[in-house]
């Protein structure tokens, strides 16, 4: 705050000479003193971390699917977020609900459900993460209907 | 003779342009960070931005860190993600025609989160988004991700 006020100062025509009269000191706030820091201790030694299983570049071990299916495994990879839909090829159909991840490598390989998420990233800006009034969906239309507030 | 398959000439040729130039708007981009560009049946490519039309036909192709979002007639959406090609082959909603619902899309690189519209709701079966390694049949909000063959 100081300094900007003084750099108004400099900056005004005049200022100068303003800031060379008879104006009280400014109160400066006190300066605590800089905080002394303990020196750390030696590291202990770390335990052994438990595995887990993060899809990454660098997860030690990919998650693996029904079917020997690696995590990003070229392929088809489906997150269903809300009804059902059928995956279908000529190795086979499966159907998945909403919350189940699914995973075909290829043309030739049923469908199969992945018991988690495969590691799939869908992250657009923010911008995108706002529906434009697109309307509810069958199993969301119980939800949507209900009244938060009504004006007789 | 010949005067006349000349007179009819202007005709054929308006008529085969014809399908071209009316194939029928079926959405619109709402949002779009980065560049949109979609290819009709024609070939030439349009560069699309916000509030531009997408058509039956049309080849939607994301570039490098854009996201498009299409809202379609029957207000369902799709956000297509960087590096996407999307087919919009076919997309029937008529409000008054429930029999003719029909929508064919087919997604041949990158991923889209898509998110059901009235036509879903009312035809569950009618929508189905084809790609190399299956089809996806049903009425389902979902995000579909290709992953690509590694290098």
């Amino acid at each position: 705050m100081n300094k900007l006020l003084l750099a108004l100062l400099l900056v005004l025509p005049g200022a100068p000479a303003l800031a060379q009269s008879k104006l009280p000191p400014l109160p400066l706030p006190p300066v605590a003193p800089a905080p002394t820091v303990a020196p750390h201790p030696p590291a202990a030694p770390l335990a052994p971390l438990a595995p887990v299983s993060v899809a990454g570049p660098t997860a030690p071990a990919a998650p693996v699917a029904p079917g020997g299916a690696p995590v990003q495994q070229p392929g088809l990879y489906v997150q269903v977020i809300d009804g059902l839909v059928a995956l279908s090829n000529p190795a086979g159909v499966q159907v998945f609900q909403a919350g189940q991840f699914g995973f075909t490598p290829n043309f030739q390989t049923p469908p199969v459900i992945l018991p988690q998420n495969p590691g799939l990233k869908f992250s657009p800006p923010p911008v995108f993460n706002t529906s434009t009034g697109t309307p509810p969906t069958a199993s969301s239309a119980g939800k949507a209907n209900a009244v938060d507030c009504e004006v007789r | 003779m010949q005067a006349r398959q000349l007179l009819l000439l202007p005709l054929a040729a308006l008529l085969l342009a014809a399908p071209v130039a009316y194939a029928q708007a079926v959405g619109s981009v709402t949002t779009l960070t980065g560049m949109l560009v979609a290819q009709g049946p024609d070939g030439a490519p349009r560069v699309l931005a916000v509030n531009s039309q997408v058509r039956e036909g049309d080849t939607l192709s994301t570039q490098r860190d854009a996201y498009a979002r299409i809202v379609f007639k029957d207000d369902a959406e799709v956000v297509l993600q960087p590096g996407t090609t999307l087919l919009v082959k076919r997309y029937a909603y008529d409000p008054a025609q429930p029999r003719q619902d029909k929508v064919e899309l087919s997604l041949t690189e990158g991923g889209l989160r898509s998110t059901t519209g009235k036509l879903a709701q009312r035809s569950p079966e009618a929508t189905v988004i084809t790609t190399p390694q299956g089809a996806l049949k049903g009425s389902a909000s979902m995000v579909v991700t290709l992953q690509p063959d590694r290098p």
